[in-house]
């Protein structure tokens, strides 16, 4: 399937009825991936430079006049961004400028809410919203989902729910993903809004290993037992209900889709005591559901990251945390085993599986 | 399977997929998992899952437990996984991808055998000896197994043996912007003959090591070296010595001809476009060192570092083009 040629399957889907005239003529390919990761460090490094010159050449030396001219740059790198969209000088050049202008109005926010860190959190995540929303770049809109995602969750820092974090983030994932297909015309959106919610969930999984003092304020450690277990039952929820999601997608029946969850419930189970389980599990399968390798190897990458950072977590001792390893391992296995004996359904061949 | 997914998506964008069709048109196209698709994803997904949690509660149980093991008891442990690693390659086959992945493992366990030795016995060797030992003691499964993998994790164990050689008395990871001269040229170097051997050995036949992703990864950590050695020579020119420059100009010349003429790799020539940039700016930095905290010569090189990727980014969408014609 991976080598089939467009035209070919475009006459496929014809034949089937799902679509109908000439195949659309083919748009000019996007560059590589590794292309566009080479322009992304040097429009980092470029952002740094212009961030240094706005700041020392306009002399903003206060918070509001930092946003005030950080609005406008970020205003410049847009119009930049929607006029020239196709102009790889241009494209970079106004990414640049957008990211300078961020990191201006968010220095402002600081420098005007001191180290409230909720005061800085919501305008500057509703900014980030806009910029989603206005800015028609693929790239910019990750990055703003991202950071955005990132602000609006740091409230829950001086709040002392930062356990709470993954799991917000990967409802939040986990419904943008869903919808990805829903609209042609919004699935570049949802797609955009989709990574930059992943990459926030995995710097959220990230950050659960991070200890207080080290760039972290104190209020991050205390997290109390029923705190962490809340957030593992609203992870364990979300992976849930991504799983009946897709599985009724798949138009399977009632009783083979719970049938089906019962892995996911294990899964789910296993977040109450490490709630990172679950967020990072549902990536795996939001990534093979929807034919996204990418984000497939993502989820596979959190799984590992988040179980190498718990090894560090000081919340139960190693001997609890080996003994819930090992007991929720031992019921996955255990879990297959029941599955694949009620399960008819014909395996595929490997070679037909998908191949994002 | 990604440019089939990206193909119907953009034809769904430009209208000629309807909202309610698109997710069969995905179906029918064999991005989306069918039925037998997701019962093949689940076997694996369970298997791996659980065997890297019953994994992962050995782990963090022996690590509970350690201080309390005798010395014995830690080796016959250590030793006891190693074999039946290697039990398992023999028995699996180093034809099978399961075969090589378990002599992979085996290596890894390898490597802390070792520093369990060093531990206990607290020998005094340096840190570079560990690294020499292993790689050493690896070299004969790399040449038997004919694993990309394995040969990669060889490359990668004596590039650590070679850095920590010369970087004694420092963290390595921390302090590698400021690592002798003698440790980066030694890296870059060793790197290039791995790179013409690998590259060598794939032209003339050799179909196991035909495979792109390792052969980019030692590109890569080659690639490294030289520009953090000609970043660092350009301020400090009498600590990397005479010879970084050179090293680094040797080095990009190479792979831009290789890669673009012999044997036309992107992501090669997307590095090496990279590494000109971030040695330019730097190169400009110092020239300008005296005028940093001018906004003018700020904006200078931000405009340089941004006008150099976007050039650098058409010559590269070009060779782009150009392949897939």
């Amino acid at each position: 399937m991976s080598a089939i040629e467009p035209s070919a399957l475009w006459d496929r889907l014809r034949g089937e009825g799902l679509v109908d005239g000439g195949m659309p003529v083919e748009a000019a390919s996007a560059s590589p991936w590794f292309v566009r990761a080479m322009l992304g460090v040097a429009g980092w490094i470029g952002a740094a430079f212009l961030l240094a010159f706005v700041s020392l050449g306009l002399d903003v030396d206060d918070g509001s006049s930092m946003m005030f001219v950080g609005v406008i740059v970020c205003a410049a790198g847009g119009a930049l961004l929607v006029l020239r969209a196709q102009g790889d000088f241009a494209s970079q050049f106004g990414f640049a400028l957008s990211l300078a202008g961020q990191g201006l109005v968010l220095f402002g926010l600081v420098d005007v809410f001191g180290h409230r860190s909720d005061g800085a959190a919501i305008p500057m995540g509703l900014f980030q919203a806009v910029l989603f929303f206005a800015v028609p770049s693929f790239v910019h809109r990750i990055w703003t989902a991202w950071t955005g995602a990132i602000a609006m969750t740091w409230l829950l820092v001086d709040a002392h729910f930062t356990a709470f974090g993954p799991a917000l983030v990967a409802v939040a994932c986990g419904a943008v993903w869903l919808a990805e297909f829903r609209s042609a015309r919004r699935a570049e959106w949802m797609r955009a809004g989709g990574y930059g919610l992943s990459l926030a969930l995995v710097t959220w999984l990230a950050l659960e290993s991070w200890q207080p003092g080290h760039g972290l304020p104190a209020t991050w450690a205390r997290v109390s037992l029923a705190d962490r277990i809340a957030a593992g039952v609203l992870g364990g929820a979300a992976l849930l209900w991504v799983c009946h999601v897709l599985l009724r997608e798949q138009r399977t029946g009632v009783a083979t889709r719970w049938v089906l969850l019962a892995p996911a419930a294990i899964a789910a189970l296993a977040s109450l005591r490490a709630p990172g389980l679950a967020p990072a599990f549902l990536l795996v399968v939001v990534g093979f559901g929807h034919g996204h390798r990418t984000l497939l190897g993502l989820g596979i990458a959190a799984v590992l990251g988040y179980l190498s950072a718990f090894y560090y977590s000081l919340e139960a001792t190693l001997l609890v945390k080996s003994v819930w390893l090992a007991g929720t391992g031992i019921a996955l296995l255990v879990a297959r085993a029941i599955l694949f004996r009620h399960w008819t359904v014909p395996a595929a061949r490997p070679a037909e599986s998908h191949d994002a | 399977m990604t440019d089939i997914r990206r193909t119907v998506l953009e034809w769904a964008q430009a209208g000629r997929v309807d909202d309610a069709k698109l997710a069969e048109a995905l179906s029918r196209a064999g991005v989306l998992p069918k039925a037998g698709d997701w019962r093949v994803f689940l076997d694996r997904l369970l298997l791996w899952l659980a065997g890297t949690l019953l994994g992962a509660g050995l782990i963090f149980f022996v690590a509970h437990n350690w201080l309390a093991l005798g010395r014995f008891a830690k080796f016959g442990m250590v030793e006891a996984l190693l074999v039946a690693a290697l039990a398992a390659a023999w028995k699996l086959g180093l034809d099978r991808n399961s075969g090589k992945a378990a002599l992979t493992g085996a290596a890894m366990i390898l490597g802390a055998l070792l520093a369990l030795v060093g531990q206990v016995y607290q020998v005094g060797a340096d840190r570079y000896e560990l690294f020499a030992t292993w790689a050493a003691l690896l070299l004969p499964w790399a040449l038997v197994a004919r694993a990309p993998n394995l040969w990669l994790l060889w490359i990668v164990l004596v590039d650590v043996a070679l850095a920590l050689y010369f970087l004694p008395q420092r963290r390595f990871a921390l302090e590698a912007i400021g690592a002798p001269e003698r440790a980066l040229v030694v890296v870059t170097l060793f790197n290039a003959l791995v790179l013409v051997a690998w590259e060598g050995c794939a032209r003339v036949g050799v179909t196991w090591l035909q495979v792109r992703w390792a052969v980019r990864i030692v590109a890569f950590i080659g690639g490294t070296a030289a520009t953090l050695l000609a970043m660092r020579s350009t301020w400090d020119m009498m600590a990397t010595g005479p010879l970084a420059m050179p090293v680094w100009i040797a080095w990009i010349t190479a792979t831009v001809v290789a890669y673009r003429i012999v044997v036309r790799d992107l992501f090669m020539l997307s590095g090496a476009v990279l590494s000109m940039i971030l040695v330019a700016t730097s190169l400009a930095s110092k020239a300008m060192s005296h005028d940093l905290d001018q906004p003018g010569v700020l904006l200078v090189l931000a405009l340089l570092v941004l006008g150099m990727s976007a050039a650098g980014g058409w010559w590269l969408n070009h060779i782009s083009r150009e392949q897939r014609i």
